[in-house]
């Protein structure tokens, strides 16, 4: 016996020493959260290319915080613009701050070497029609011209095809330079443009805080100047789910936490008996949390509102060793409960192991959640619990008698002959109700940010004209220059569906990167217009026989020189671009062509069937495919339900034989109830509504389990009845949250467990064992 | 994404002292509703080290619309809105340029409307003055208040009576243009 303790501490010891390792090792690397969509994405969804593409745009876009600050006065707009950039100031250890023009950043003339190979659209076309002689009438008018704008240079450029080339660089960006500052020209009143680049994740909590705390004071100091702040960034969004998060955390979770605590004390009168309640539960999460983050980097939201799941099932280890614990010696309760503990255990992980399987990593990171934290607490209760609750036996408690005098008035299921009757009814019409019922794979279901900050978001980004990096045409090839052929080849088509009520306008990579291939046509169409012209424009501009040599060496030069992709990427010009081209080790390439405008599903239609048509070009609609996705999500949890209730069924048909039904029962015919009732009152129901029910399944087969092995004692009843009672307080308060999928994980377990509890009683034995 | 476009545009500073100069400007010369007369224009281009003579008619509607029609040596005809900038040879369209989506058209047509229709005020936002004479006989010089300008027109003359009657244009890369208007009606 001594032997055995000591084992016993020294493993307990070890434990100890895992839990705390695990947890300074994820303390170390820093909590992150994670709120966005994509990293809910498949990886094996799509081409792993568009996922590349998606998230070098995001990339992009992560880490910039945009600042729009409107003022019906322009004096005020740019006052209030000053303080902003004083107040920002604060912040230039971790952000570089854009918002005025840096002229020591103007490169003049970089592309003039490549007005030969790369000539604007304009200029390309009117030459391949063979219309040469407007290019010579053009370059007459801006040599005529009073203010002709760029550099009149007849010996290096006699056709302007420079100045052409600079014309066509426009910018997509509703933005112009007034005195300086950035001004939205598509705002109704003076509006300023100021773009933080964060340096660091925007995930970060720090990071955030530090960023709040300069722009929430700025936004009350501008409105009492009567200038308005309106920001767009992704650092917004995560930084009000953390805050939405602690809200509710604060408000829901210490509800549900003090309801625990005064339901524990009540029932065990002492306080040790709480600590050995939560103290495995706390273990559980926080090695689930340690583990879910050195695995993923980042804990996913729903992970983590899943995660709060796990303090429903785990609660019931210590519950059960408690409860026992008040009639019997540590030694003996561990003895006796270990089958039950086990068989809990087991049939629990099975069930969400079975998660991992699936092909999504949401889902992934929530089964390692799950089951490293259901795991970590059955270990404390095994290890820990002897040692913290040792001495002897307490006397037997006063609700758990008082409970089972209210079960004992419960009718036995199998001695009443209508009550099966009833049961079947009940059951045959929830499964005509859940045959009829509709899925819902609404994209709100997964945004957590405010109505009112999504709004404003899109309102900065529409003044801005910025383009959807949620839809885009991706263009995949072994090259750049077959990439950029390929592209070449697809934007006549493209072109032709611009429209200013639909599509209004692309951007794509060959407009300012041509290809290899395309730059030598451009050569021989520029030559051609040198042997046609050359000589007219000679006579007019009264050109000397040593000047004429002159500009044919220019021209020579100038064809000597493409631009190559390697040498683009170093131009300035370059920078904004650059994000379209996207490459990964394997050498292959791909590009992407974003769009602006408002695309119909019709627009969307024409442009699928525009990628169809070239091999190796792709539609991406991400809004679209997060709907799939749900709805793909939704089908696979509905599979592996199935397939967990399967294995749990097979395992326990090994114990249980015959009286499998007693156990079984209880969770399905709850479930079943739950699922009906949703659907009729919501109609239809989401992926988070199944999730929710393979945790009543996790729990009611808990139930089941230990009622069974404990042949029905009463003290195993009120462990039973109070792990109920603690998972309505953690989760049927979760009908309060304001997240919606939180919502929805609350509004299935809280009827589900209740009902679970609630039948169970039905499924006990006619006449129970004597215990031994 | 900012950055790169910036390179591209010109910039223009109003300066506050300037308002003073401008409403001394608005006394001395008048910018008639409409008006319309003939130009001669010499323009220097510092590449050929040449000389070229051009010579033609225009007309403007204040604020709406400028026409600058180059008949010799070539017959060119250039007409500006507040909006566009476009080209016409005989009934061949060259070119037409849209403001709304072209800061470098907007900045071109702000400077063409300011000195042929005497907007002070638009001209302010891009150059600093120095103003010389009397009202009989007065010179304006124009420098550029930014870089980017500069890049476009170094420096700018005019000078005049009760009307506009010589443009004298600096180019940064040495190129000049000297344009006279005469036989003016209004």
């Amino acid at each position: 016996m001594k032997i055995t303790l000591q084992k016993g501490h020294v493993v307990a010891l070890l434990w100890l020493i895992i839990v705390m390792g695990m947890v300074i090792t994820a303390i170390r690397q820093g909590p992150s959260f994670d709120t966005s969509l994509i990293a809910l994405l498949p990886v094996t969804e799509q081409r792993p290319e568009i996922g590349q593409a998606v998230d070098k745009l995001s990339s992009d876009f992560s880490g910039q915080v945009l600042l729009a600050i409107s003022a019906p006065e322009q004096d005020v707009a740019r006052k209030a613009v000053a303080i902003a950039v004083k107040q920002l100031g604060n912040l230039s250890d971790i952000a570089r701050i854009d918002w005025q023009l840096d002229e020591s950043a103007l490169v003049a003339d970089e592309l003039y070497p490549f007005r030969f190979s790369v000539l604007s659209d304009e200029v390309r076309n009117r030459l391949l029609a063979g219309q040469g002689k407007q290019q010579y009438q053009l370059a007459l008018q801006r040599l005529f011209s009073p203010l002709s704008g760029s550099v009149q240079d007849p010996i290096r450029d006699p056709f302007t095809f420079y100045a052409d080339l600079q014309m066509a660089q426009q910018s997509g960006l509703q933005l112009t330079l007034e005195q300086g500052l950035f001004r939205l020209t598509s705002a109704k009143q003076p509006s300023y443009l100021i773009r933080l680049s964060l340096d660091n994740d925007p995930f970060s909590l720090p990071i955030q805080q530090r960023v709040l705390a300069v722009v929430d004071p700025l936004d009350q100091e501008l409105e009492q100047l009567g200038a308005q702040l309106y920001r767009s960034g992704l650092i917004w969004h995560s930084a009000a789910g953390a805050q939405q998060a602690k809200n509710e955390i604060s408000t829901i979770g210490l509800g549900s936490l003090l309801g625990i605590v005064l339901l524990m004390l009540l029932v065990f009168k002492r306080i040790s008996a709480l600590g050995a309640v939560l103290l495995p539960v706390l273990i559980g999460c926080l090695m689930a949390g340690a583990v879910t983050l050195l695995i993923f980097g980042k804990v996913h939201l729903i992970t983590l509102a899943f995660g709060a799941g796990l303090v429903g099932v785990s609660v019931d280890y210590a519950l059960h060793f408690i409860c026992e614990r008040q009639v019997q010696p540590a030694d003996r309760v561990v003895k006796n409960l270990f089958a039950g503990l086990l068989l809990g255990l087991v049939s629990s992980v099975t069930a969400y192991a079975a998660l991992a399987l699936a092909p999504f990593p949401g889902l992934r990171q929530m089964a390692v959640f799950s089951v490293t934290g259901l795991t970590a607490a059955w270990l404390t209760v095994l290890l820990w619990l002897p040692f913290i609750s040792s001495g002897k036996a307490s006397k037997a408690l006063p609700s758990a008698a008082l409970l089972n005098r209210w079960r004992q008035s419960y009718p036995h299921l199998e001695s009443q002959p209508l009550l099966i009757v009833g049961f079947i009814l009940v059951s045959l019409s929830t499964l005509v109700i859940i045959w009829q019922g509709q899925s819902q794979d609404d994209i709100r279901l997964l945004q957590t940010s405010s109505i009112e900050l999504l709004e404003e978001d899109h309102q900065v980004q529409q003044l801005l004209g910025n383009s959807s990096s949620s839809e885009f045409i991706l263009i995949t090839g072994a090259s750049v220059e077959k990439v950029l052929q390929t592209e070449e080849r697809l934007l006549p088509a493209l072109q032709a569906l611009v429209d200013p009520s639909g599509l209004q306008d692309y951007q794509a990579l060959s407009q300012v990167l041509p290809s290899l291939q395309r730059q030598s046509e451009n050569h021989h169409l520029v030559r051609d217009l040198y042997r046609q012209y050359l000589p007219e424009i000679s006579t007019v501009l009264r050109i000397s026989e040593f000047q004429r040599l002159n500009i044919e060496t220019e021209l020579e030069r100038g064809v000597k020189q493409p631009m190559t992709p390697t040498e683009w990427q170093q131009l300035q010009a370059s920078e904004g671009w650059r994000s379209l081209l996207v490459s990964d080790t394997s050498g292959a390439v791909a590009s992407v062509i974003r769009l602006k405008g408002v695309l119909d599903s019709d627009l969307k239609g024409q442009l699928k069937l525009l990628t169809d048509g070239e091999a190796g070009v792709y539609w991406v609609d991400r809004v679209d495919s997060i709907s799939i996705l749900l709805s793909d999500y939704r089908q696979q949890i509905i599979q592996w339900l199935m397939i967990a209730y399967g294995l749990v069924l097979g395992l326990l048909a090994i114990r249980y034989r015959t009286d499998l039904w007693r156990i079984i029962l209880p969770p399905l015919t709850a479930s079943l109830i739950t699922f009906a009732a949703l659907i009729l009152s919501n109609g239809g129901y989401n992926l988070f509504n199944l999730i929710a029910l393979m945790l009543v399944l996790g729990i009611g087969l808990d139930m089941g389990i230990f009622l069974y092995e404990s042949a029905d004692s009463d003290h195993t009843w009120l462990a039973v009845s109070l792990s109920a009672v603690t998972s309505l307080l953690a989760f049927g308060l979760l009908t309060f949250s304001k997240t919606p999928v939180l919502y929805h994980f609350g509004i299935i377990v809280l009827p589900g467990l209740c009902l679970v509890w609630l039948i169970a009683p039905l499924m006990r034995r006619l006449q129970p064992e004597i215990k031994t | 994404m900012i950055r790169w476009l910036v390179i591209l545009l010109f910039v223009g500073w109003p300066v506050v002292s300037q308002a003073a100069d401008s409403r001394l400007l608005e006394s001395l010369t008048t910018a008639p509703e409409a008006l319309k007369g003939q130009f001669t224009q010499v323009k220097y281009v510092q590449a050929l080290d040449a000389r070229f003579e051009s010579s033609g008619r225009f007309d403007y509607q204040r604020g709406s619309s400028i026409r600058w029609h180059t008949l010799k040596p070539i017959d060119n005809l250039l007409t500006l809105t507040p909006r566009t900038i476009s080209s016409q040879q005989g009934d061949t369209l060259l070119s037409n340029l849209d403001s709304q989506t072209n800061p470098v058209v907007t900045i071109f047509s702000d400077i063409f409307f300011g000195v042929m229709t005497a907007q002070w005020q638009t001209l302010a936002e891009y150059f600093e003055m120095d103003i010389q004479g009397s009202k009989e006989h007065w010179t304006v010089t124009l420098h550029p208040i930014d870089k980017s300008v500069e890049q476009v027109v170094a420096r700018v003359e005019l000078s005049g009576d009760e009307l506009l009657r010589e443009v004298l244009l600096f180019e940064a890369a040495g190129d000049q243009t000297q344009i006279k208007f005469i036989e003016l009606q209004q």
